[in-house]
């Protein structure tokens, strides 16, 4: 996955966007391939997003559904 | 009362009636506690992101309750003690709710979809007519 330059917060674009820990698929746009969650300065998010996000990404991790890291990367 | 969310993970080699079993033994703890079952769902056996208890895969439960504090610390404590259970979860996701509100909104939340779809579509072409009319009116007073 490719890093993109900071861009405008998404979720304040479309705020209709859902930040859920019950949904991996769209989390793992902000994780790298290593699963650590992508900083601000990268992703563009605004602050209180990326406060939301980051607790929704570590509960995804409590249950299994977001890796805490993939240790053998092909 | 308060809202909680309990996400728990059932071991994926249990034969269907056990899962059965255990997914109604959870239930029937919510209701003896006097908990309310707002939605239970079910997503069927997932991936792990990483092993747990040595399986890389597990049958997700969801239940969206609400009740006491009791009512999820018993919850916690009996997912704790049964082995067919993987990981558990659970987050407070208000406080202060009516059980009943909840349940309303539950059933309207399926129906809404539809009803968003009829709404938008006269709304949408409602501005492009007057939009044509303004540019008329524009036209007219240039004119005159």
């Amino acid at each position: 996955m490719a890093y993109h330059r900071r861009r405008i917060c998404r979720f304040c674009a479309d705020s209709n966007l859902p930040i859920d820990y019950k949904d991996p698929r769209n989390l793992r746009l902000f994780t790298t391939e290593r699963g650590k969650i992508i900083p601000r300065r990268i992703s563009g998010n605004c602050a209180k997003h990326q406060r939301v996000l980051t607790v929704a990404i570590k509960r995804a991790r409590g249950i299994a559904l977001l890796p805490f890291t993939t240790s053998t990367l092909r | 009362m308060r809202q909680y969310e309990t996400i728990f993970v059932v071991n994926p080699t249990l034969a269907e009636e056990t899962y059965r079993e255990v997914v109604n033994k959870f239930k029937n703890i919510i209701e003896k506690q006097k908990g309310v079952i707002v939605k239970a769902d079910e997503w069927g056996t997932q991936r792990l992101a990483y092993a747990v208890k040595k399986f890389d895969k597990g049958i997700y439960v969801i239940f969206n309750y609400c009740g006491d504090a009791g009512v999820s610390s018993e919850l916690e404590r009996d997912l704790k003690l049964d082995d067919r259970v993987l990981k558990y979860q659970t987050v407070k996701l208000a406080e202060d709710v009516d059980p009943q509100a909840l349940m309303g909104k539950e059933k309207e939340g399926k129906k809404e979809p539809e009803a968003k779809e009829s709404k938008e579509t006269p709304a949408q072409a409602v501005p492009v007519e007057n939009n044509k009319e303004q540019s008329a009116q524009e036209v007219k007073s240039h004119v005159g």
